[in-house]
C-alpha cells in the first residue's frame, strides 16, 4: 500500500470522510450534493488561502475570513497529511485562521497528494526547518469526539462533527 | 579409562515461613520432586524468612539484616530452590537491592540471587516433564501469582508443566493477569479490598468450571482458601509442588 | 459521604466496594480502557522501542531542567508570550488572578488542567467572584456535580449517564426532553457550552508538554475544547508543571507516540496543537495575550530524590485503568488530586506524607502498574521507599510496627524463630473447629473479618519433621 493509499485508510477509521479530487473544481458537484442530502443552506465559508484559489460555484455561496461560529461549514487548507496516524496539519497564519478548525459543525480539509508523509518524523524535520513555529499547529486526525460519558465514543463534542478531506492530484 | 561419576548437585530447600508452619505437605512434596530430578536436597536448618513482611512494610533496615541471615545460610549450595514466587522474587530480584550501599554484600546477595529459583523454573529449566498421576485433580484452574508473573517470570514455566500433567482438566479462566489481592500485610490492613479482589478471583475461576485451584504460592492460596471457607464455595486449593509431587514422572526426569 | 482526605482511604474504599452505581460505572471503564489499550499497542510493530524513545526524551530533559526552562522562556518571549514561574499553588493563582482582574476578566472558559486541581484554581477564582466554566465534558459533569474528578484523564468516569441526565436537568433550565442517549447529553452539553465559549474573556488550559527549542506549549484533546478554550477569548493562560518540558519537537514526538496509546488507545487524539506565542499582527484570530505558568510545588526538590523518575510521568492513566485497587474503589477514595498508583506516590510527595502515607501501603505490589506504564516508572519500588520514609517518621501504625519488629527480630534468630514457629502451629491446633478445616478465632481482625483462617493440617513445622527423618536415616 503506498502512502496515500495509507493515508486515505486511516483517516477513514479515525471517522473522517475522504474524497480523492484531481483538482479543486471537481470538489463542487460533491459539496452540491452534500449540502442538498443534509438539506444546509448552500453557504460555504472559506480561508483566505482557499479563497483565492476557488473556482466559480454559482450553486453556492462564498464568504471568507475567520468566523464567529454562525458559519456552518468552513473549508481550510492542510499544510501535511500524516499516513501512519490519518493526521491532518494546518498552520496558523493570515491565510489560515484557525478557527475555522474548531468552530463549524462541518470541516471540510484540502491537501495534495504530494503533502502526504508516511510519519510524524518528517513533520517534525519541516517544522523545524521553517524556523519559528506558527502561533498554532494544528494536527486534527478526525472530528472532535468525547468517551467521558461511559466509555462510549461520541462525535461532535465541541469541535466539527464532521470531517471531510479532500485529497487532490 | 573410568571416571568417578561426579555427585549431583546440591540443592537448598528454602522452604518459606508459610509452608514450613501452614504447610508441611508441600515441603515434602517439594522435596521428592528435586530427588525425582535427580539432585541432592539439604533444608539448611538456621533458615527462616526471606524478609518480605518487614521489607514491603517499610523496615528496611530490619529486612537488610534478615536477607544478611538467609544469605549466609544459603550461600555454600549449588541451587537454592523455593516453593514461593514471591519468597523466590524477594532473593533473587529484591536482595541486591537492599545492599546498593554496600558493594561486599551486593555482591553476595548477587551470587545468592543468581542461584535461586522458583520451584516451577528450576523443574522446567531441568527438563522436567510430567504426565498425570492418579490422584492428578481433574478441573483445575492455575492461579499465577503476581510474583511469579512479574517478579520471576515463571509463570509460563507452571504452565507448560501444569498442561502436561492436566491436560485438558487445566481450565483457563478470565483476567488470569489480576492480582488475587493477597499482598501479604495488605490482605490485613485492607481486608475488605482484599476479599473483594480475591472473591473477584474466586468468581472467573468458578465459572470457568474449575473446582480445584493450583498456585505456587502459598499465600495466595491460603487467602482465597479462607475466603472459599467463609463464602461456602465448593473449592479445593493445592499448591503446585503437591499437584506435580502427585503426577508420573516421566524418564527424562532422572539425571544421566 | 467519601472524605477528601487522603488519610481516610480505608473507610472510603470500604464504601465505594458498597456503592453498587459506582460498581457498574467502574467495571465499564475498566473493560473500555483496557481493551482500547490493548488493541492499539498491538497495531504497533514495537511498542518497546517506542516506550523507550519515549524515556530517553523524557530523561534528557529532567537532565536539564534549568537550562530548558531558561531557554522555554527566550523562545517563549521572542514569539510574544510571556513566562511566568510559580514556585507554590498559591503563587499560581494569584499569578492567574491577577491576569484575569488586569483585564477585568468575568468569565473564564477552562480547559481540562490537572495542575489547576492540584492548586485548587477554581476555588481561588470563585471566591474572586469570577464566572469560571469547566468546558471538558468530564470536567463539566463534575463541575455541576461539585465533585474533584475520579481519574486524570476521564474525569466523570464513575458516572452514569443516568446520573449524567440527571445533573443536566437540575442545572439545564430546557424544559422536557429525551436525555436517554449519550448523544443527547453531548449534544445538550455542546450547545450549552459554545455560548461560554463565545462570551469567555479568559481562557485557561493545561499543558501536555512545553517544547524548550520552539517555545511552543502542546495540548492534547479529542473534543476541541482545549483548542476553542486557547483560541476564542483574548487572553490564554496556561497552567503546567516543571516537568512537562522536552527539549525540541521531535521529543515532544516521541511522547506523543506513546501518550495517546496508552491513555485512550489512540495512535493519536483527535486533536494535538502546539501553540507558540499569542496572535500575530498580520492574522485575523487567537489571543492577544498568551501567559504560560509553569508550577513547581516541590518538583524541583523531587527532582534531586530518590524519587525523580516520578517526575517521568505523562498523566496518561494506564496505571490507573490496570490497578486491581483503583477499578475496584474508583479515584475519589483516594481523597487526593492525583489517585491510582501515580496518585499514591505523587499525593506524599506534593502534600506531605504526614497526609499521603496511607495510600503508598494501599497496593499488593502486584506490578501491574508498572508493566503498563510507558515511561518506564517503577511505581512499586517508589510506593515501597514511601512505606520505608512512612515508618521512619513513625507514622505507620504502633501496633504493626511492633508486630513486624518482634517478628523481625526473631527472624534474624533461628532457635527463637523456630521455637516460635512450633508456638504457632501448636496454638493452631488448639484453635481448629471441629471439622479441622478453619481456625476458631477468639478475636475479629482484618484476616477474619470476611475471611477463614484456613487450618494446618500438621501441628509440627516442616522444619522439624524434616529433622526428625533425616535423624531417622541410618
Ligand atoms: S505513572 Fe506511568 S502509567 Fe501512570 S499516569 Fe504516569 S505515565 Fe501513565
Amino acid at each position: 500500500m503506498n502512502t496515500v493509499e495509507r493515508f486515505i485508510e486511516t483517516l477513514t477509521a479515525n471517522a473522517a470522510h475522504v474524497s480523492c479530487i484531481r483538482q479543486l473544481d471537481e470538489a463542487i458537484p460533491l459539496i452540491e450534493r452534500f449540502m442538498q442530502e443534509k438539506a444546509l443552506p448552500p453557504r460555504l465559508h472559506l480561508s483566505p488561502a482557499l479563497q483565492r484559489e476557488w473556482p466559480v460555484s454559482n450553486g453556492i455561496t462564498l464568504s471568507h475570513g475567520t468566523t464567529d461560529g454562525t458559519h456552518k461549514l468552513c473549508a481550510s487548507r492542510a499544510w501535511a497529511g500524516i499516513a501512519d496516524t490519518g493526521t491532518l496539519v494546518l498552520l496558523s497564519g493570515p491565510d489560515n485562521p484557525t478557527r475555522l478548525n474548531f468552530l463549524p459543525d462541518y470541516h471540510l480539509v484540502f491537501l495534495r497528494k504530494d503533502q502526504i508523509v508516511a510519519d510524524k518524523k518528517a513533520i517534525w524535520q519541516k517544522l523545524e526547518q521553517q524556523g519559528a513555529l506558527p502561533r498554532a499547529v494544528n494536527f486534527i486526525s478526525g472530528p472532535s469526539r468525547t468517551a467521558d460519558i461511559e466509555q462510549t465514543i461520541a462525535l461532535g463534542a465541541h469541535g466539527p462533527r464532521f470531517l471531510w478531506v479532500f485529497v487532490e492530484g | 579409562m573410568t571416571t568417578e561419576p561426579a555427585q549431583p548437585p546440591l540443592v537448598a530447600l528454602f522452604v518459606t515461613c508459610l509452608v514450613n508452619s501452614q504447610r508441611p505437605a508441600v515441603g515434602f512434596a517439594t522435596v521428592k520432586l528435586l530427588e525425582q530430578a535427580g539432585f541432592r536436597v539439604e533444608v539448611p536448618p538456621d533458615q527462616t524468612c526471606c524478609g518480605q513482611p518487614p521489607y514491603n512494610n517499610g523496615l528496611t533496615d530490619e529486612a537488610r539484616r534478615i536477607a544478611k541471615l538467609q544469605i549466609q545460610v544459603l550461600e555454600p549450595y549449588d541451587w537454592i530452590v523455593v516453593p514461593s514466587g514471591s519468597c523466590a522474587g524477594m532473593i533473587s530480584v529484591h536482595y541486591p537491592h537492599l545492599f546498593e550501599n554496600d558493594a561486599h554484600w551486593q555482591e553476595r546477595a548477587r551470587r545468592v540471587a543468581s542461584k535461586t529459583r522458583e520451584l516451577a523454573a528450576f523443574l522446567a529449566q531441568q527438563g522436567v516433564r510430567f504426565a498425570p498421576g492418579p490422584d492428578t485433580p481433574t478441573a483445575t484452574a492455575h492461579h499465577t501469582s503476581c510474583s511469579c508473573r512479574r517478579e520471576t517470570r515463571s509463570h509460563t514455566q507452571a504452565d507448560g508443566l501444569l498442561q502436561d500433567c492436566l491436560q485438558d482438566q487445566l481450565k483457563p479462566f478470565a483476567e488470569p493477569e489480576v492480582c488475587c489481592g493477597f499482598g501479604g500485610t495488605f490482605s490485613a490492613k485492607f481486608d475488605a479490598l482484599s476479599a473483594r479482589m480475591g472473591s473477584q478471583k474466586l468468581d472467573s475461576i468458578e465459572a470457568a468450571g474449575a473446582r480445584t485451584v493450583v498456585s505456587a504460592d502459598l499465600g495466595c492460596l491460603l487467602h482465597l482458601q479462607g475466603l472459599a471457607l467463609r463464602q461456602q464455595r465448593d473449592l479445593q486449593f493445592r499448591h503446585l509442588a503437591e499437584v506435580l509431587a502427585d503426577a508420573e514422572p516421566q524418564r527424562e526426569n532422572k539425571r544421566p | 459521604m467519601i472524605q477528601r482526605d487522603a488519610r481516610q482511604f480505608i473507610p472510603n474504599s470500604e464504601q465505594a466496594l458498597q456503592d453498587t452505581t459506582l460498581q457498574t460505572a467502574l467495571a465499564r471503564a475498566k473493560s473500555g480502557f483496557l481493551g482500547k489499550r490493548r488493541k492499539a499497542i498491538a497495531l504497533v510493530d514495537d511498542f518497546e522501542f517506542l516506550k523507550q524513545q519515549a524515556q530517553a526524551a523524557k530523561q534528557r530533559a529532567l537532565d536539564n531542567i534549568p537550562a530548558l526552562l531558561d531557554q522555554f522562556e527566550h523562545n517563549l518571549n521572542a514569539a510574544g508570550g510571556q513566562l511566568h514561574r510559580a514556585a507554590t499553588p498559591d503563587d499560581l493563582n494569584r499569578i492567574v488572578l491577577d491576569i484575569c482582574q488586569r483585564r477585568q476578566a468575568k468569565i473564564i472558559t477552562k480547559g481540562k488542567s490537572m495542575v489547576s486541581e492540584e492548586t485548587h484554581l477554581n476555588t481561588a477564582l470563585e471566591q474572586a467572584g469570577l464566572d469560571v466554566v469547566e468546558t471538558d465534558l468530564g470536567e463539566y459533569i463534575i463541575q455541576l456535580a461539585k465533585e474533584p474528578p475520579s481519574h486524570i484523564i476521564a474525569p466523570a468516569v464513575h458516572k452514569t449517564r443516568q446520573a449524567v441526565a440527571e445533573l443536566f436537568r437540575h442545572h439545564h433550565a430546557l424544559g422536557e426532553r429525551d436525555l436517554n442517549e449519550i448523544s443527547n447529553l453531548v449534544e445538550e452539553a455542546r450547545q450549552m457550552l459554545r455560548q461560554r465559549f463565545l462570551a469567555a474573556d479568559v481562557g485557561i488550559t493545561g499543558a501536555n508538554l512545553l517544547v524548550a527549542s520552539t517555545g511552543s506549549i502542546a495540548i492534547v484533546t479529542n473534543e476541541g475544547n482545549g483548542d476553542l478554550t486557547a483560541t476564542l477569548p483574548p487572553v490564554h493562560i496556561v497552567t503546567a508543571s516543571l516537568e512537562k518540558l522536552v527539549e525540541n519537537l521531535e521529543d515532544a514526538g516521541a511522547i506523543l507516540e506513546v501518550l495517546g496509546r496508552s491513555a485512550t488507545g489512540q495512535a493519536m487524539s483527535a486533536y494535538t496543537t502546539f501553540f507558540t506565542g499569542p496572535k500575530r499582527p498580520s492574522e485575523l484570530d487567537g489571543p492577544e495575550e498568551m501567559h504560560v505558568i509553569v508550577l513547581d510545588n516541590g518538583r524541583s526538590d523531587i527532582l534531586q530524590s530518590e524519587f525523580a523518575a516520578m517526575l517521568r510521568c505523562i498523566r496518561c492513566g494506564a496505571c490507573l485503568n490496570h490497578c486491581p485497587v483503583y477499578s475496584n474503589v474508583g479515584g475519589h477514595a483516594y481523597g487526593s488530586v492525583y489517585p491510582g498508583p501515580m496518585g499514591s506516590v505523587l499525593t506524599p510527595l506534593l502534600e506531605g506524607l504526614n497526609q499521603g502515607h496511607v495510600l503508598p501501603n494501599a497496593s499488593t505490589f502486584c506490578g501491574r502498574c508498572a508493566e503498563v506504564c510507558p515511561m518506564g516508572i517503577p511505581l512499586p519500588d517508589l510506593l515501597r521507599k514511601l512505606r520505608e520514609q512512612e515508618h521512619r517518621q513513625q507514622l505507620d501504625s504502633t501496633g504493626w510496627r511492633m508486630v513486624l519488629r518482634f517478628y523481625s527480630w526473631l527472624a534474624t534468630r533461628p532457635r527463637w524463630f523456630h521455637l516460635a514457629m512450633r508456638a504457632i502451629t501448636f496454638t493452631q491446633r488448639l484453635l481448629r473447629d471441629a471439622s479441622g478445616t478453619r481456625l476458631r478465632v477468639p478475636f475479629s481482625n482484618g484476616w477474619n473479618r470476611q475471611r477463614e483462617l484456613p487450618a494446618a493440617p500438621d501441628a509440627t513445622p516442616f522444619l522439624q519433621q524434616w529433622q526428625k527423618q533425616q535423624e531417622r536415616k541410618p
